[in-house]
């Protein structure tokens, strides 16, 4: 899974029926810390929104976690980062 | 799925037990023709062919017919032509 | 999933039984942050009758075999969506009425 920050929207009229219902949003990858690439991800907490840090789950998981047939979905968001805690240190193997 | 065209065969007689029976291809994409691929051959291709190339151990396995083959990249069609932007490229 | 650029057609006769009656578009990935094309040339098989020039959402991997028409196919990315418009931040990056007047 991967962590991200809600940057924004897609809007699609014509989607795969398996889509409709779901948010498609626009995520902000965050790495260590540090913003990253943007995705596509489709919604499965259904009440994310800008600004919201989120962790994602990509891969065909993605289309598993909606639970419901038909869904072309390969990154999706999870759930939602109230605290993230990170310890590095040069010396780790 | 990317375009790739087919340059050469690849022949062995020791390979797992699983690849028995198939035909191996070296094709080169053809958006990126200094890089090589070897793939299975699922759709009768010649060298020289432009072809359908699937690479995805899932549907390799669909379109070989054969669930348990561990194959990453697939032919899966001849292309006839296709159309980038305005150009028409006939693959015959 | 990947928003993508529709650049061209692909035919093909001669392909394996499961892939007969695919519509077969070729597209590029979009990049967010610039809006340039980056990446491979792929084909995707179109599930929501896109056309040439449209952006589109596209699948990929074993996801790309959860929609009615491509199940049990050997395809590894699919076209899903037609896109309308884009919002990043509080600015619209991409519109599809304003794209359809510029061309």
């Amino acid at each position: 899974m991967i962590t991200g920050e809600v940057a924004g929207t897609v809007v699609c009229t014509v989607k795969s029926s398996g889509l409709s219902g779901i948010p498609l949003l626009v995520v902000r990858l965050i790495e260590s810390g540090k913003k990253a690439g943007l995705v596509v991800a489709a919604d499965a907490t259904r009440q994310a929104g800008l600004g919201d840090f989120v962790f994602l789950i990509t891969s065909k998981e993605a289309s598993a976690i909606l639970r419901k047939p038909y869904v072309p979905a390969d990154c999706a968001i999870v759930g939602f980062i109230d605290r993230y805690n990170e310890e590095i240190q040069e010396d780790w193997p | 799925m990317r375009i790739a065209r087919v340059v050469g065969n690849v022949v062995s007689t020791v390979k797992d037990a699983g690849f028995v029976g198939y035909k191996l291809m070296i094709i080169s994409y053809i958006d990126e023709p200094q890089k090589r691929d070897i793939a299975f051959d699922a759709a009768d291709a010649g060298v020289g062919d432009i072809v359908l190339v699937v690479a995805d151990g899932g549907a390799s396995n669909i379109a070989l017919g054969d669930s348990e083959i561990i194959a990453d990249v697939t032919i899966c069609g001849v292309v006839d032509n296709y159309t980038l932007g305005k150009t028409i490229y006939d693959c015959h | 999933m990947q928003i993508c650029k529709v650049v061209g057609t692909v035919v093909s006769t001669n392909k394996t039984e499961k892939l007969s009656g695919m519509k077969l578009l070729l597209v590029r990935a979009i990049d967010l942050e610039t809006w340039e094309e980056k990446g491979p040339l792929l084909v995707s098989v179109d599930t929501v009758s896109a056309g040439v020039g449209e952006v589109v959402m596209t699948v990929g991997g074993s996801s790309s075999r959860q929609t009615e028409a491509t199940e049990a196919k050997p395809v590894d990315n699919s076209i899903v969506a037609i896109i309308d418009h884009i919002d990043v931040g509080s600015k619209r990056v991409f519109d599809r009425t304003d794209a359809e007047n510029k061309t």
